[in-house]
Order: C-alpha cells, then sequence, then structure tokens
C-alpha cells in the first residue's frame, strides 16, 4: 500500500499527453475567431423578430432553434460571442493594469505605502467576490460600463498580490541595486526590468482570469445588470430560455449555456497550458 | 490569548467592509437627493431631500452619519417594501442560510469522502471524478446548472418539484420558530410538510454544491497525500497500529486544518453562487431581495445585502481559524 501511494501525483494521465496543452490553445484560436467574424458568419440576423418562427425546435435549418421571438438561436449564440470576450477582454485589461501597478508599487516602496494598499486589497477579499461585482454595479448605476467596472475591481486583487511578491522578492537583489547606483530612476527599473520578468505569469493568470470574468459578467447580466436586450448575449439569452423550460422548449436556453460554459472552459485550461509552457516546473 | 488576537484581526477587515461600502453608497450617478426626491420633485424639494438625508454635509460628516446609523442597525428603508432594510433581510436571511449551509454542509462531506477516496488509490475512479468535478465547478456557470437540473428533473423526469421558492403552496407553511423551515416542520411535528421542505432544497442545494465540491476534494487528496507520505504516519504504521486507527487520528487530523481553509473560501464562492441560485429556485432569500431591488433601482437593501453578507463571511471565516486553532496541536502549543 505505501509503495503505491508514492507514485501517485506522476502518473496522471492528462500530464504525459503533451498534446493536451495544445488542443485548449487551437480552441482558444477559434474562440477567438468566432469573436471577431461572428456578426459576418451568423446565418440570420440576430435581432429581427419574426413571430410566426417563434420557438422552434433545431433543424437544418435553425441549428439550435429559435426563440420566444422568432430569432435564429445559433446566429444570436455566434455574435453574442464579440460581446461576451469584449466584456470579458476589457475587465481583465483593467485588471491586470491597475493591479499590476498598485502590486509593482507596494512591492516597491514596501513600508507604510505597502499596508495601505495591502489593506485595500485585503478589505475587497473579505466580500464574497460576486455579492462585491452586485454591489459595485449597483452603485455605479445598471449599464454595461458598470458590469465591466465591477468586474474588473472584484479581480484586481490577484494581479496586485502576485505583482506586489515578484517585485518585492526582486527589490534587493544584487542587480537591482547596480542599477540605482546607476542613477536608473526606480519606474524605470521596475518597468523595463523586473515586470518584463513577470510577463508569463501575468499571461497565464490573464488566461484563466477571463473564464472568471466572462463567468461574472454573464452572472451579471443574468440577474439583469448590464446589456440591454435586445442585444445578444449569453447570460441575458439564458436567463430569457429560463421561462421556455416549463413548455419544454429546452434550446433556447442550453446553447447559449454550454457555449459559455464551453468558453470559459477554453480559457481556464488555454490558462493551464500556458504554466505548463512557460513554466516546465511547475506541476 | 491566541483567539484574542485572531478576534483582533478581524477588526481592519470589518473596517475596510464598512468603508467600501460607504464609498458604494456614494458612487450613484448622478445626484441621489434628485434621485431619492423623484421624478416630479421641485429644486426645492430636492433641497429638503439633500438636508434630510444629510447629503449637504461633508463627506466626512456623512461618513460619521452613516457610522452612528449602522451603529443604531439603521440601513435605511427600503423603497419598493416601505419597511426598514433590516427587517427586511432579517425575515429573509434564514431562507438563504438553510440554503446556503445546506449546500457547505454537502460539499464538505462529499467533498471530503471522495478526496479520500482520491488519496487512498490515485488514479482510481475517485481521483478520476475529483478531477471532472474539479474542471465542471470552475467553468460551468452556477445558473446554467441550476436550469438545467430543472429541465431534466422537473421538466423531464418529474422527480422534483417546481423551483418555486421554500415549499408547494398546497402545504401551510410553519410556525416560525428558528426560520429554518426543515427544523420548523418536524418541532411542528410535521411529516408531511418536512418531507416537501426537503424536496424543495435539493435541487437548489446539489446545485450550489457542485461548486463547492470541486476545491474540498482537490485539498483533502493533497492534504492527505502530503500526511500519509510523512515521517508520523511512517512510524505509526511502523508501531503496528491499524490502517484504521492511521489513518483517522494521524492522517486526518493534520489534514484537516487545510480542509477547513478551503472550506472557508468555499463559503465565499456560495454566498455569490447563491444570488443566482436563489433566482433560479425562487427561493425568497436575500439575494434574491436584493436583485428584486436592484431592478427597480431601489439601492439601500442592495448596500445593506452586501454589508451582511460580507460581515457573516468574515465572522465565518473568524470561526474556521479558531477551530482550526483548536484542532491543530502546533498552534495549541506554540500558543
Amino acid at each position: 500500500m505505501a509503495e503505491n501511494m508514492v507514485s501517485t501525483t506522476t502518473s496522471r494521465p492528462l500530464r504525459r499527453v503533451p498534446l493536451a496543452g495544445r488542443v485548449p490553445l487551437a480552441l482558444l484560436g477559434l474562440l477567438l475567431m468566432a469573436g471577431i467574424l461572428g456578426p459576418m458568419l451568423a446565418p440570420y440576423d440576430p435581432t429581427t423578430t419574426d413571430s410566426a418562427q417563434a420557438l422552434l425546435p433545431p433543424s437544418s435549418e435553425h441549428w439550435f432553434g429559435t426563440d420566444q421571438l422568432g430569432r435564429d438561436v445559433f446566429s444570436r449564440t455566434l455574435v453574442a460571442t464579440r460581446t461576451d470576450l469584449l466584456v470579458g477582454a476589457v475587465a481583465v485589461s483593467i485588471s491586470l493594469v491597475i493591479g499590476t501597478a498598485i502590486g509593482a508599487v507596494a512591492g516597491w516602496r514596501g513600508g507604510r505605502t505597502d499596508v495601505v494598499i495591502g489593506r485595500f486589497i485585503d478589505s475587497i477579499m473579505a466580500f464574497p467576490l460576486f455579492v462585491l461585482a452586485v454591489g459595485i454595479a449597483a452603485g455605479l448605476g445598471n449599464s454595461l460600463t458598470s458590469v465591466i467596472v465591477a468586474t474588473a475591481i472584484v479581480n484586481l486583487p490577484f494581479y496586485a498580490r502576485a505583482v506586489r511578491f515578484e517585485v518585492s522578492r526582486r527589490r534587493n537583489a544584487g542587480w537591482v541595486e547596480a542599477a540605482l547606483l546607476a542613477r536608473i530612476p526606480p519606474s524605470k527599473i521596475v518597468a523595463l526590468h523586473i515586470l518584463p520578468n513577470l510577463v508569463g505569469l501575468l499571461a497565464t493568470q490573464s488566461s484563466l482570469n477571463m473564464g472568471w470574468a466572462i463567468l461574472n459578467a454573464a452572472g451579471l447580466s443574468f440577474i439583469g445588470l448590464g446589456i440591454r436586450p435586445p442585444q445578444p448575449e449569453w447570460g441575458i439569452m439564458v436567463a430569457d430560455g429560463a421561462s421556455y423550460i416549463f413548455s419544454g422548449e429546452w434550446w433556447v436556453f442550453t446553447f447559449p449555456g454550454l457555449t459559455l460554459m464551453g468558453a470559459v472552459l477554453i480559457f481556464t485550461r488555454a490558462g493551464d497550458a500556458l504554466r505548463q509552457l512557460l513554466d516546465p516546473r511547475s506541476k | 490569548m491566541r483567539t484574542l488576537k485572531r478576534l483582533l484581526s478581524a477588526i481592519p477587515s470589518i473596517i475596510g467592509i464598512v468603508i467600501l461600502t460607504f464609498v458604494l453608497t456614494r458612487l450613484l450617478p448622478g445626484d441621489p437627493a434628485a434621485y431619492f426626491a423623484g421624478p416630479a420633485a421641485t429644486p426645492e424639494s430636492i433641497e429638503e431631500v439633500r438636508t434630510q438625508l444629510g447629503l449637504d454635509k461633508s463627506l466626512p460628516a456623512q461618513f460619521v452619519d452613516y457610522i452612528s446609523a449602522l451603529a443604531k442597525l439603521d440601513l435605511g428603508r427600503s423603497l419598493s417594501s416601505g419597511q426598514s432594510v433590516v427587517d427586511d433581510l432579517a425575515a429573509r436571511l434564514p431562507a438563504t442560510l438553510e440554503l446556503t449551509l445546506g449546500a457547505l454542509i454537502v460539499a464538505t462531506m462529499l467533498g471530503i469522502s471522495l478526496g479520500f477516496g482520491a488519496a487512498l488509490r490515485p488514479g482510481g475512479w475517485p481521483d478520476r471524478l475529483c478531477d471532472a468535478v474539479t474542471v465542471l465547478g470552475q467553468a460551468m456557470p452556477t445558473f446554467f446548472l441550476g436550469l438545467l437540473l430543472v429541465f431534466v428533473f422537473y421538466y423531464l423526469l418529474g422527480w422534483a418539484p417546481a423551483p418555486m421558492g421554500r415549499l408547494e403552496i398546497f402545504y401551510s407553511s410553519p410556525t416560525e420558530v428558528t426560520g429554518f423551515w426543515t427544523l420548523d416542520t418536524l418541532i411542528e411535528g410535521n411529516v408531511d410538510a418536512f418531507r416537501g421542505v426537503l424536496r424543495q432544497l435539493v435541487l437548489p442545494v446539489v446545485t450550489l454544491a457542485l461548486f463547492g465540491l470541486g476545491p474540498i476534494a482537490r485539498m483533502t487528496r493533497t492534504a492527505l497525500l502530503e500526511v500519509l507520505r510523512g515521517d508520523s504516519v511512517r512510524t505509526a504504521r511502523a508501531f503496528g497500529l491499524s490502517s484504521r486507527k492511521v489513518l483517522w487520528t494521524y492522517a486526518f487530523l493534520p489534514a484537516a486544518v487545510p480542509i477547513l481553509n478551503t472550506v472557508g473560501m468555499v463559503l465565499s464562492f456560495l454566498l455569490g453562487a447563491n444570488v443566482l441560485v436563489e433566482k433560479v429556485f425562487g427561493w425568497p432569500g436575500v439575494g434574491a431581495y436584493a436583485i428584486e431591488s436592484l431592478l427597480v433601482s431601489d439601492f439601500a437593501p442592495v448596500q445593506g445585502f452586501v454589508l451582511l453578507m460580507a460581515v457573516m463571511y468574515v465572522a465565518v471565516n473568524l470561526g474556521i481559524d479558531l477551530l482550526a486553532a483548536a484542532i491543530d496541536p502546533r498552534t495549541r502549543v506554540d500558543g
């Protein structure tokens, strides 16, 4: 019994297959293409209603069926890709930039600055994050911008903490001191010499975060915040389809829901793959 | 001493929460006074509302007002229900707690069992199930899973009752003693209604629990494997102790502390996901209340809800830390 306990973590099936890392990266490319080309590829207009075609089950004409207003669910799901990815991408970029900046300041300056920033980050983390996102989105008013800002703020701590740790770890390195002696300004040292070391870490974190940001934003629009109908968005489409469960029209909520799940899965798996690619030592 | 220290360490979190929620209340775009005065307001009545709300004072003075209102447990009034927010929240909190705690208990028990299975036979089916649940839990939107379960178990199979609140209408709701209807129906001795309450609980609890399951199972697996490989377990085995005793006393107890911490983390997630699950299942809890208020631009209840959730989260984490300290002899000796 003791022997087979030792040989545990090395023989996990996923890790033996290097291909497993490439599949999510390829799918990620496909997803991004869908986001860029979606509106051009959609077979039907995503917002044109046609009551004669309402709630048709999936067929060769309407792959994902039609919704209560006769709109093609496949076209709407496809077109929504851009909205959902954009919301996630903007939110993640904001948290990446601001989080990195305040993390770098805290890590470099240390002392009181570090304590104040640390407290701020801790206060964000003291909330259940989705609850805080609801609160922020409510406080800013019901708009797409507030959904993005809310998502960005709740993601901020992950970047700030990681960057703070990595910067403070290098703060007293010999080469940093040498650069200081050479009168290179600290902002330049941090931006040009320390942060480039963290690109891999931040890329990985961002991919993982994208999935979470998309989920968070879709959750907010599911409860009625942010994006307004008739603009297609996965969270709203699932919310709209929910009422038709009771009459058996399952396709209205299922397809956008599955797509949302697939997109999140792709981002988290691609993040894992990226981590293994960039840092072979990590498990 | 150590306990006291930990209790005090929650104070900065509470201060941070209070400041952040205060900032949230001041974020409202436009003029809050004009907003609260309503669409038909004249400039004079807006000024009147401004003075009434204390919005004509300086920000620090407003903050002091906010704190003193909080100290009196005054979170304002809900515009839609006309009641004080504290009363509204108090009336709905038990429904939310029953759901969240139910899910936390289910997730913890299943998660630990699954993690145990995975650690004892790595690569076996519990291990693979553990991986699958983790991946699913990361990517599955809470609200989508809830709706899928409703579709399958209510519409297709007819096993579950309609997702409409805590009890189907043909039961009379129990007299509230604890507010937990599972307990209240038992106190009344109404076994039928108790079954009804349980039936309503199953789907939302399963929905929520699935998201807590992954992290708990994973942590159990990792922590147990680490302890099982360690010297203490080797020594215990060498002394010829039964494998059951080795597992429960020498392996599980040291692993319990990281598992407990994960349970705390999972709770944060459950409290958030709760909002979505309450909406899907028509559950009359604080989350559904916050959403209803939000959609009619009634903000005091939302702010009260956010504050309540954060305070609960801090309190539970405090409890978990104290429990962890009680379990782990190392922290006891050091203390």
